[in-house]
């Protein structure tokens, strides 16, 4: 019986080892790929350059269609990632590609080269002789990151090919720009029509630039809570311009109005005695790294800055714009122009991600210098429409702003059906 | 009684046997796991050598993109491959007359099948005397699927082949490697792809890290008022993709004759991009106390409060190489800036008090210039250095007011340059000025403006 046991554990043994030795061979042409790596050690850029990334798509697609693999292929809306070793030449550490909020494919070691070929491998590599754009996304301790990457991209991108709110359109042609329309200014503090203004320009993943007019939208979407009806600002025109790259945003905008004003709606509420509009605006901001994943399921983001802005003062006389330096209440101004300037915080939670594309809830609150306090809370029914109700307290009574405000948005995101 | 022993001992051998049975079957089994649960796609697609092998007599039609070519680098592998045909073709035929060899290079074409995998189009040897030769598909019907498998596969070194190299490649294909890409010329004018630009004095840029750099730049190029035509500094932050500044008031001596722009403090955000950049700015006098600004001439000051400025722009391929015969401009990237830029300037003085007072302001139409401008410069040779550097724009208003401007850069050595900028305005702006009369104007005429310079790179 003891022979028979021993015979039984020998076969046992060797039936194991045997299975063991094939599952360790088996795995080695499948070990798990390096996703966090050291930023001493390596660099890690996104390919921008789109002939350069239309060749490593279809080295892929090439390599799919030669070889039994697991690997997808590149979807118009991936970025591509290259990293390299700082010690290593001419040779790719990986390469990866997909979005952060569904994580990379990673491919690394041999099967680069067999992938790109030498040509391609050594053109990707030397990084400074084509447009690219350094990434940390390898270096981050969370490879995938979708509620972080959702309010990244929201706040100045989108991933759909058409965004329709009340406050912001944009209307993407591919994947590098758009066009951009804009109502008010939520970073400024004053979104939809208390800013006077709205722009047109175009936008791109990392700028935007344009135009400002008069609001000429003449749409009442909200109820004032408190405060006085006409005390608004007017509009103007002129330009802007913001950028958000890697964590840092930045916004410069100027508006002028010395000439004909009749095309101002806005003159309508305000009347042209009282004239205020924001001539210049400045906001900078980083993203700090406070941000928290499964933050009551969800994540959450802090952002802290600086902003300024120059509120001008003019009148209408004899059909001409001039200086003003008497307010409403017949007290003076030192200036024309009345210039504040203080910190700016934000706060951006959103729920967890559903499908990894939207979130149910996206919750806000912020503090634009001493102009407002604004909180927002915006309900997503669908992946397609979202509503955003939007509270805003003035922090000083002006004769451009006064009390709290209660607004609601519509949002409505489309994607082309046939991509 | 012996028979219980006996029973005993047959079932014991029986149970023994059926135990050695159930373990190889268990062996067999592990062994076959795999080929269980991870099927072959390729053996439900190819089931025979014509499978594998496409027949060019079939469809001549072949769309550009179904053809895949490469060159076998890993010379194992093509020396492998070759040996295994010379093989075949010898047993096929001994009196063979071998044109191949076992160390000719390798070039393979493939073609995308369209329910997935790919076919054999063709494989070329090229000697090293520079014949090309096909391989014969009569042979390699009659190579093993494994060896035809493994240099389909493509898992070696391999590397694209320049159609123009090989003259057997069907198809309009275009070497996207010889595209310029508008980076080298880009970092050229926009930053510096060195970590110290130092120049005395049009820009100082110094690349902090490899992401951000600080520039200081004398004047408002991209609006037509290079260096010392605009009494400004820019100080800010340049990346990749933008560049913000703040804008002091300030003087560059240089060799002109005119009236330069005057300065204020203001700032400005500018983009570029390989296809679309732009900028804005302001400036504004009330921004400072009055007389902190010393002005060009206090009687006639003229500034701009803002501009804004949207351009496209393409890069090209120009010149030809050092060691090729012939006149032309040396290798290096064009990159060409179409574009529109709104601008407004103010026209005023100073008064006694040192308060600024308004006078006029440009108009509408002075207000918006067409912009066109070059860029060029050399590959960086192996010094990292290009050689040249040469810039011309020229902003034009529908008024007439307009400006040209060049700047040119020629690098000594590995860590000098020197250079030489210039502007040249062919018109003046007229301005109302209530001081001479109701309607009466004065003309301001920019000049012209010229600075040579030198720069010293780390």
């Amino acid at each position: 019986m003891k022979i028979i046991k021993d015979k039984f554990r020998l076969s046992l043994s060797i039936c194991l080892l045997i299975a063991f030795s094939f599952q360790s061979v088996y795995a080695q042409s499948n070990t798990t790929p390096k996703l966090n790596i050291d930023s001493r050690r390596y660099q890690a850029w996104t390919i921008e350059h789109e002939p350069y990334r239309l060749l490593v798509e279809n080295a892929i697609d090439e390599y799919i269609a030669l070889t039994e693999t697991n690997l997808e292929p590149v979807m118009p809306g991936d970025i591509i990632i290259a990293i390299r070793s700082k010690t290593a030449r001419n040779e790719l550490f990986q390469l990866r590609y997909g979005q952060s909020a569904q994580g990379f494919t990673v491919i690394e070691g041999e099967e680069i080269k067999w992938i790109l070929g030498r040509t391609l491998l050594l053109t990707i590599f030397e990084k400074d002789k084509y447009y690219h754009l350094d990434s940390a996304i390898p270096f981050s301790k969370r490879a995938v990151q979708p509620e972080l990457d959702y309010l990244a991209t929201e706040l100045f991108w989108t991933k759909t090919d058409m965004m329709i709110s009340m406050d912001r359109a944009i209307y993407r042609f591919g994947n590098t720009g758009g066009i951009l329309y804009e109502w008010g200014n939520e970073l400024a503090g004053r979104p939809y029509g208390e800013a006077g203004y709205m722009r047109l320009g175009i936008t791109t993943p990392v700028f935007k630039i344009g135009i400002q007019i008069p609001s000429i939208v003449a749409l009442t979407n909200g109820y004032q809570i408190s405060g006085i009806d006409n005390y608004k600002l007017n509009g103007g025109m002129g330009g802007f311009g913001a950028f958000s790259y890697s964590n840092l945003y930045g916004e410069l905008a100027f508006m002028n109005n010395t000439g004909d004003m009749s095309q101002d709606p806005s003159l309508e509420i305000t009347g042209d005695e009282f004239i205020n509009y924001i001539d210049f605006y400045g906001l900078i901001y980083l993203n700090l790294g406070v941000t928290t994943t499964r933050f009551l399921g969800g994540a959450f983001q802090m952002k802290t800055g600086f902003t300024f802005q120059r509120i001008a003062h003019r009148q209408m006389l004899q059909g001409k714009v001039e200086s003003r330096f008497i307010g409403r209440d017949g007290l003076a101004f030192t200036n024309d122009g009345t210039f504040y300037y203080g910190f700016f915080l934000r706060a951006d939670y959103v729920s967890k991600l559903i499908n990894e594309k939207y979130p149910r809830l996206h919750i806000m609150g912020q503090i634009s210098g001493t102009t407002s306090f604004i909180a927002k809370v915006t309900v997503n029914p669908t992946q397609s429409i979202g509503i955003p109700f939007t509270y805003i307290y003035y922090m000083e009574e002006t004769d451009w702003q006064s009390g709290q405000t209660l607004l609601v948005g519509l949002s409505i995101k489309l994607e082309n059906p046939l991509d | 009684m012996n028979n219980i022993p006996s029973t005993v001992s047959s079932t014991s051998t029986i149970f023994n046997q059926s135990k050695k049975i159930i373990f190889r079957l268990l062996i067999l089994i592990i062994w076959a796991l795999p080929i269980l649960i991870f099927p072959q796609d390729y053996t439900e697609l190819y089931e025979t050598m014509d499978d594998w092998i496409y027949d060019k007599d079939e469809d001549i039609f072949l769309e550009p993109g179904q053809i895949v070519e490469w060159g076998v680098i890993d010379r194992e592998q093509s020396r492998y491959f070759l040996k295994k045909y010379l093989d075949v073709l010898t047993d096929m035929d001994p009196m063979a007359n071998l044109q191949i060899q076992e160390t000719d290079e390798m070039r393979v074409k493939a073609i995308k099948k369209e329910n997935g995998g790919t076919v054999l189009y063709s494989v070329n040897a090229i000697s090293r005397a520079g014949a090309l030769n096909e391989l014969s598909k009569k042979v390699l019907v009659n190579m093993s699927v494994k060896d035809i498998r493994r240099i389909l596969e493509r898992k070696y070194e391999w590397d694209n082949i320049n159609n123009l190299d090989t003259g057997f490649i069907t198809g309009d294909i275009i070497n996207v490697f010889q595209e310029r890409n508008y980076k080298q010329c880009r970092d050229a004018f926009w930053w510096t792809h060195r970590r110290v630009d130092f120049g005395f004095f049009p820009r100082i840029i110094l690349r902090v890290t490899p992401r951000y750099a600080i520039n200081l730049e004398f004047g408002r190029e991209e609006i037509g008022y290079p260096v010392n035509a605009s009494r400004t500094l820019n100080m800010g932050l340049t990346t990749e993709v933008f560049n913000l500044y703040l804008t002091v008031p300030s003087a560059y001596p240089g060799i002109s004759n005119g009236h330069p722009l005057d300065g204020a403090y203001g700032g400005g955000l500018k983009f570029d991009s390989p296809r679309l950049g732009g900028s804005i700015s302001f400036q504004d006098l009330d921004f400072v106390s009055k007389g902190d600004i010393t002005f060009f001439d206090p009687d006639h000051i003229i500034y701009n409060d803002y501009s804004g400025q949207l351009y496209w722009s393409f890069t090209n391929r120009i010149g030809k190489p050092e060691d090729e015969p012939g006149f032309g401009v040396p290798l290096g990237s064009l990159r060409i800036i179409i574009g529109t830029t709104l601008f407004s300037l103010v026209y005023g003085y100073q008064d006694d008090d040192d308060e600024f007072i308004v006078l006029d302001r440009s108009q509408k139409l002075l207000a918006i210039q067409g912009l066109l401008r070059a860029e060029y410069t050399t590959d960086m040779d192996e010094k990292f250095i290009n050689k040249w550097r040469f810039m011309s724009q020229m902003n034009m208003g529908l008024t007439g007011l307009g400006s040209v401007q060049f700047s040119v850069t020629r690098s000594i050595i590995q860590w000098l340059s020197v250079s030489a900028s210039g502007a040249y305005f062919w018109s003046g702006v007229d301005f109302l000025d209530a001081r001479l009369g109701p309607e009466d104007t004065y003309r301001w005429e920019p000049g012209w403006y010229f600075n040579p310079s030198i720069s010293i790179y780390f």
